[in-house]
């Protein structure tokens, strides 16, 4: 039952895990690239104008009057090449500006899209200009560097100019983290345009730590809802667990009395009576139940305590080895062992005994020529080897201490599948830890005390 | 021999009750724990059954009651057998586990008897059991089953009994809580044997 809800919880917090993960790295993917595609738009853009954006519209002019004449657009006052501030110039910005120049004057948005309606500008707002730390070098064939515009205060011209050089023969991209570049000609000379996006990358990064911290928190709070769900959830199968062990076990005895009295019914029909077919069967039938009765007995309720009375765990495999011998010779199967001396448990005698038997039994059925057994103590762990030789294919399987388990190779084999899932039984309500496992058609069954 | 035969089921008693007078013994049948208690202060038993759970007075109670008449007691119980069972305080005379058949009862009955009448002091080193009295080195109480194991590995006999490793390891307990240096173990090629200790 807990392996279930573990398992349960497990798988719980593993698809919130998978589905938190994938839409986090979705939305972060997305806004990363977003925010690469709004930067090479406006490298584009610079690109376009000969690496300089164009910044008339940085004066108040839009304060002016609609009716007075527009200067021209101011060039850049660091451009130094000729080419590049002539560039500079922009007619797409003149009827925008007339347009936006009479919203002002009416107090509405000055802004407005080519189609009429408010909205985002994007790299064509007129603010763009002032607000874009950038600079761009241009360089001839002689690769000498020359500044076409420089709006950057985090660099000196001359670490620029070297920077630029360094990105020379890339397109476009990021470098130093927030800045984004593009490397482009005019037939001429090749420029090299870097942008500060260090305010537009900010909220990346602001959902990104978000996303992280926000998801961990999330999973710590569906690990523990998983948990208390869990538990709720399988409250009534546990509950039902149990009483079917109760049951089981109230069956048992039950069922213990009758049988002991036909027993005796028989016994008092045979002796007045003389022995016949019908008290033959009853008796044997009385056998059968008395076996299958005591089998669904060990699996009742098995809630041991530890036992005052040591046991003398090696003697005990030894003699009952010893005793079970002959049953392998007779299938012509050779038993070995190994047993550590003295080793002692706090196990019930009984209990030890039925562990024992049934691996022992497993072995003699199983078997195909050999089985070997193997007792030792590592500092306070009891290790308990039991291998023969099958033909299983190669891997676990733990299914065989399942109620009920008969593998096909055991087809026609005497047995309800209850031997190893009582030692099952046994291990678990000592805290111990068992496993099979098949390797080059050798079955390995390990037990851990 | 006259038995007190008690146990709650009434079907149990009437089966019980024919199969033994059957097999030549007296049976007086009865029900509950304050019946017993009655029959063994009026009448003299050879030998008391009981059932592990017995009504209005607990079967431990009478276990006692028994003892201290002489009377030895074999107790059925719905559990099997195991060495917790057999350092009971207070220890019926032997413990037979349902279900079984009508010879392992008679078969333990025989064998109670037989040692009750015993007068024979069976010794290993320091070690003795009055197999009449049902004690260890004539403290501690011993089942019949214990003193037969005893007994065959005192004879360096091979043991049959199903339900020996149960008693030897409540006799290594005993022997262990009297602090002898004697124990039952298991010699390779030589199967169980009494053995003196030698701790340095």
């Amino acid at each position: 039952m807990n392996k279930a809800k573990k398992r349960f919880i497990l798988l719980t917090e593993l698809s919130v895990l998978l589905l938190l993960t994938f839409l986090l790295t979705v939305i972060n993917v997305l806004n990363f690239t977003m925010a690469a595609d709004e930067a090479d738009m406006l490298t584009e853009r610079i690109a376009q104008r000969h690496g300089t954006m164009d910044r008339s519209q940085l004066e108040p002019k839009s304060m002016k009057p609609a009716s007075q004449p527009e200067q021209a657009p101011d060039k850049p006052s660091q451009a130094v090449s000729t080419t590049a501030s002539g560039a500079g110039s922009d007619t797409q910005t003149g009827d925008n500006s007339s347009t936006n120049t009479e919203n002002a004057a009416k107090g509405t948005r000055p802004f407005r899209l080519d189609n009429g309606r408010y909205g985002f500008l994007g790299p064509d707002s007129p603010e763009m200009a002032s607000s874009l730390r950038y600079f761009t070098y241009s360089f001839d064939k002689e690769g000498t560097a020359n500044v076409v515009d420089f709006q950057m205060s985090s660099v000196s011209e001359e670490e620029a100019a070297a920077w630029a050089e360094s990105l020379l023969g890339g397109t476009t991209g990021w470098t130093n983290l927030t800045y984004r570049y593009r490397v482009y000609q005019d037939g001429k000379n090749t420029y090299v345009t870097v942008i500060d996006q260090d305010r537009e990358l900010w909220p990346c990064y602001r959902t990104l730590l978000i996303s992280l911290f926000g998801g961990a928190a999330f999973v710590i709070i569906v690990f523990v809802l998983a948990q208390i769900s869990g538990k709720l959830m399988f409250k009534p199968v546990e509950e039902a667990d149990r009483k079917q062990k109760l049951f089981i076990a109230k069956l048992e005895n039950e069922f213990k009395m009758p049988l002991t009295i036909i027993n005796a019914d028989t016994e008092i029909l045979e002796r007045q009576s003389g022995t016949n077919e019908q008290t033959k069967s009853i008796n044997k039938q009385v056998k059968r139940m008395t076996r299958l009765v005591k089998d669904l007995g060990f699996l009742s309720v098995f809630e041991e305590t530890e036992s005052h009375v040591k046991t003398n765990l090696s003697d005990l495999m030894t003699s009952m080895l010893e005793n079970s011998r002959q049953m392998f010779s007779d299938k012509q199967q050779t038993l070995t062992y190994t047993i550590e001396p003295d080793i002692t448990v706090n196990i019930k005698d009984e209990t030890v005994k039925r562990l024992l038997r049934e691996l022992i039994d497993n072995a003699q059925k199983f078997s195909l020529t050999k089985a070997n057994f193997t007792l030792e103590k590592h500092h306070d762990r009891i290790k308990l080897v039991q291998t023969n030789d099958t033909t299983l294919p190669n891997g676990s399987c733990d299914q065989i201490f399942d109620r009920f388990t008969i593998l096909e190779n055991a087809e026609g084999t005497e047995g309800a599948g209850l031997g190893l899932a009582h030692v099952k039984e046994i291990v678990k309500s000592y805290n111990g830890r068992l496993n099979a496992n098949v390797k080059d058609g050798v079955i390995t069954i390990t037990l851990n005390l | 021999m006259k038995l007190l035969l008690a146990d709650p089921d009434r079907d149990f008693l009437k089966s019980y009750g024919t199969l033994l007078t059957l097999s030549d013994h007296t049976v007086t049948t009865v029900f509950d724990g304050t019946q017993v208690m009655m029959k063994l202060l009026s009448q003299s038993f050879d030998m008391v059954i009981l059932n592990e759970r017995m009504h209005r007075i607990p079967t431990r109670e009478l276990i006692r009651e028994s003892r201290s008449k002489g009377i030895p007691v074999i107790v059925l119980s719905k559990q099997r057998l195991h060495s917790e069972m057999l350092t009971a305080e207070p220890l019926a005379s032997d413990y037979l586990p349902l279900p079984f058949l009508p010879k392992d009862l008679l078969e333990a009955i025989d064998l109670v008897r037989r040692q009750r009448q015993s007068t024979e002091i069976l010794r290993f080193e320091d070690v003795s059991i009055e197999a009449g009295d049902f004690t260890l080195c004539g403290t501690l109480p011993i089942t019949a089953g214990e003193t037969a194991i005893f007994y065959v590995l005192l004879q360096h006999e091979s043991i049959s009994d199903k339900r020996a490793e149960t008693y030897i390891t409540a006799l290594n307990y005993k022997l262990e809580k009297l602090q002898k240096n004697v124990r039952i173990r298991y010699l390779m090629n030589d199967g169980y044997r009494l053995v003196k200790m030698n701790y340095e």
